[in-house]
């Protein structure tokens, strides 16, 4: 046995073994009437997070007399959340060891408290969805079941009034089903107005740059915000987006093409728009959830002047010249703030700056790689 | 029960044909059509259905069939696993739980002296998963991640085996973590591996499922290894004896 203690819980009791002693010492962590069912459950549930205990979890201060002074071992986070309230040294205790001493323990002590494990696996869940995370995951897939809904029950109302004529029956049914389904779109906008508060307050900043309906599309799809964090900006870009047959070109965009700007965009650049939208995204993410930081309105910024230079030609290369930037002690001595950018680079050498620069190879009709005009399969397909 | 007509239902362990499975609750049917034996379970719980799995209701009993492409343990039965680390009145540590299928038909193979404690991060399955603990006496639900086990240690007992089927990069990881902290000496692992999940390491040779079994057999005695296609793509299914040291 270690000269260390070990402390370890195991259902309501926390066992402390001291290495002098063959008997572990127990104590009740709730000390009857006071916390029973879900307020025992949620207390425990906050241990096992690693938070400190709640006031009257039992005599944690009896624990400690006896105590020999210097570190004690924990065995799981609740002995170590307690542990650490008590002010004492912790270390993590070693994983065979933690299993030995509760391999030593008489197998009445883990009869399983049914109730309590219920009681806990409730509460856990309940905490769970009631978290701004899951909530907005809730709210979005609910939206969408209730888009599918509306769009389904309006294409079949419209196929009732095309036949319904002035005194039938069908035309009796058809108002009513109108009804309904003014019914449903007054619910849309219900969820859709609760949905958009709690996505501007969870993720400010991607709200900001997509907008709050495609912020929780993303966060739905992604099922996380770990998840969503982990993801980078080529995989955000196509979130979303159905598989296609294999040998296609892949996806420009799935959630996005619902984002802020891109009905702004003509059709050939949206793949281009959600490109840079899906970089800005994952930026403005990490702002939201990691550094809370505000980059909202420069991103937006950003936005508008790709729409505006995607909308008027191509890409980057209609971009407004920036502003000179201001200029710096060493600049003033000669030398650039920064190294040119490789189109500057280029421009710089082209011989003919004014003329138009041809397309590129891949982007020609007949060229290497766009094999439109020659391969049947290929002729309807929209340039990307 | 003979007759050319009626499927053959053996309420004991098929042993006839080669199944050893010790249990009161597991009973085998060769059915004619598909030529697969079909597993059946008693089921504890009531009301019986879980999944819109097939019911028989012989002896006073409900035997739910056991469907190999919703559950990789049933899989594995189908693609002649021979012999199951469990034993009745066993208690059984189970990762990656869902909304309880399998774990449901594990609850009724250990019985009600045995338990199944069902570990799952996910709540909207966890919800369904509730729901099944509610009607199962030996079913415990625990809403957790499976990377952090040292969040559940105080619920959960020593048990006698591990079933995980997690598909996560670090898999393997879990698995031995678990079997350090809750797993008996000689006790039971059920593993449903899945490769294409398992996160290729870095300047590692060969095969990434061959690098796991090698972490896998330096502490477990195991059987080779099954594939579980076609019911389910890109698994295997491992079982053995935790033999540490």
């Amino acid at each position: 046995m270690s000269p260390v203690p070990l402390l370890v819980v195991v259902g309501r009791d926390l066992l402390v073994q001291t290495p002098g002693e063959r008997e572990p010492r127990r104590f009740r962590l709730s000390p009857g009437g006071a916390h029973e069912g879900a307020e025992l459950a949620s207390a425990l549930l906050a241990l096992s997070r690693g938070e400190p205990p709640s006031r009257g979890l039992g005599n944690i201060a009896g624990v400690l007399s006896g105590l020999p002074q210097g570190p004690v071992r924990v065995g799981d986070r609740a002995a170590r959340a307690l542990a650490e309230a008590l002010g004492l040294k912790v270390e993590e205790a070693p994983s065979r060891g933690v299993a030995a001493f509760r391999e030593s323990l008489p197998p009445l002590s883990w009869e399983p408290d049914r109730e309590m494990l219920l009681a806990l696996a409730e509460q856990a869940l309940t905490e769970r969805l009631a978290s701004p995370e899951e909530v907005v995951i809730t709210l979005s897939r609910e939206g969408d079941r209730l888009d599918r809904l509306v769009r389904k029950e309006s294409e079949a109302l419209r196929a009732l009034s095309a036949t319904a004529g002035a005194e039938t029956p069908v035309a009796e049914y058809a108002s009513r089903a109108h009804e309904h389904l003014s019914a449903l779109e007054a619910r849309r906008k219900e969820l859709e107005r609760a949905l958009e508060e709690t996505v501007l307050l969870t993720l400010p900043n991607t709200s900001a740059i997509l907008g709050p309906r495609t912020a929780g599309r993303l966060l739905s799809q992604a099922g996380s915000t770990s998840t969503l964090l982990r993801l980078g900006a080529s995989r955000i870009q196509v979130i979303g987006a159905r598989r296609r047959r294999p040998g296609s070109p892949g996806p420009r965009h799935g959630v996005l093409f619902g984002a802020e700007g891109m009905d702004r965009v003509p059709p050939s650049r949206r793949g281009a728009l959600a490109r840079s939208l899906a970089s800005w995204a994952v930026v403005a993410l990490r702002a939201d959830l990691l550094t809370h930081g505000s980059v909202g309105v420069a991103l937006v910024e950003r936005r508008e002047q790709r729409i505006v230079a995607l909308s008027r030609g191509r890409g980057h290369h209609a971009r407004p010249a920036p502003e000179p930037p201001a200029r710096s002690s060493v600049e003033r001595a000669g030398a650039p703030s920064r190294l040119p950018r490789p189109s500057e680079r280029r421009r710089e050498t082209s011989p003919r700056d004014d003329v138009p620069r041809e397309r590129p190879r891949h982007d020609r009709p007949g060229g290497r790689r766009d094999p439109r005009g020659r391969d049947p399969r290929w002729r309807n397909r929209r340039r990307r | 029960m003979s007759g050319a007509s009626r499927r053959s239902f053996d309420r004991s362990p098929a042993r006839r044909e080669g199944w050893a499975f010790p249990f009161p609750g597991l009973s085998v049917a060769r059915s004619p059509p598909e030529d697969r034996p079909t597993f059946w379970t008693r089921a504890l719980g009531n009301p019986p259905e879980v999944y819109g799995e097939r019911l028989r209701f012989r002896d006073d009993a409900t035997w739910r069939a056991i469907d190999p492409t919703r559950s990789k343990l049933g899989a594995a039965m189908c693609r002649g696993l021979r012999e199951v680390p469990l034993t009745p009145g066993g208690k059984v540590l189970y990762l990656g739980g869902a909304s309880g299928t399998t774990a449901s038909h594990m609850a009724d193979l250990v019985g009600r002296r045995g338990g199944v404690y069902v570990v799952e991060k996910s709540p909207r399955p966890f919800q369904r998963l509730l729901d099944v603990a509610g009607r199962w006496p030996n079913l415990f639900p625990i809403l957790a991640d499976a990377h952090d086990p040292r969040t559940y240690l105080p619920w959960v007992p020593p048990v006698d085996a591990l079933y995980l089927d997690i598909a996560q990069p670090d898999q393997v990881e879990i698995a031995l973590e678990h079997a350090r902290l809750f797993l008996r000496r000689g006790g039971g692992l059920l593993f449903a591996l899945k490769v294409p999940s398992l996160r290729r390491k870095e300047g590692g040779a060969g095969d990434p499922a061959e690098q796991a079994l090698r972490g896998i057999t330096r502490v477990f005695e195991t059987a080779p290894p099954l594939r579980l296609e076609p019911f389910h793509r890109g698994h295997i299914f491992i079982t053995g004896h935790y033999r540490p040291e």
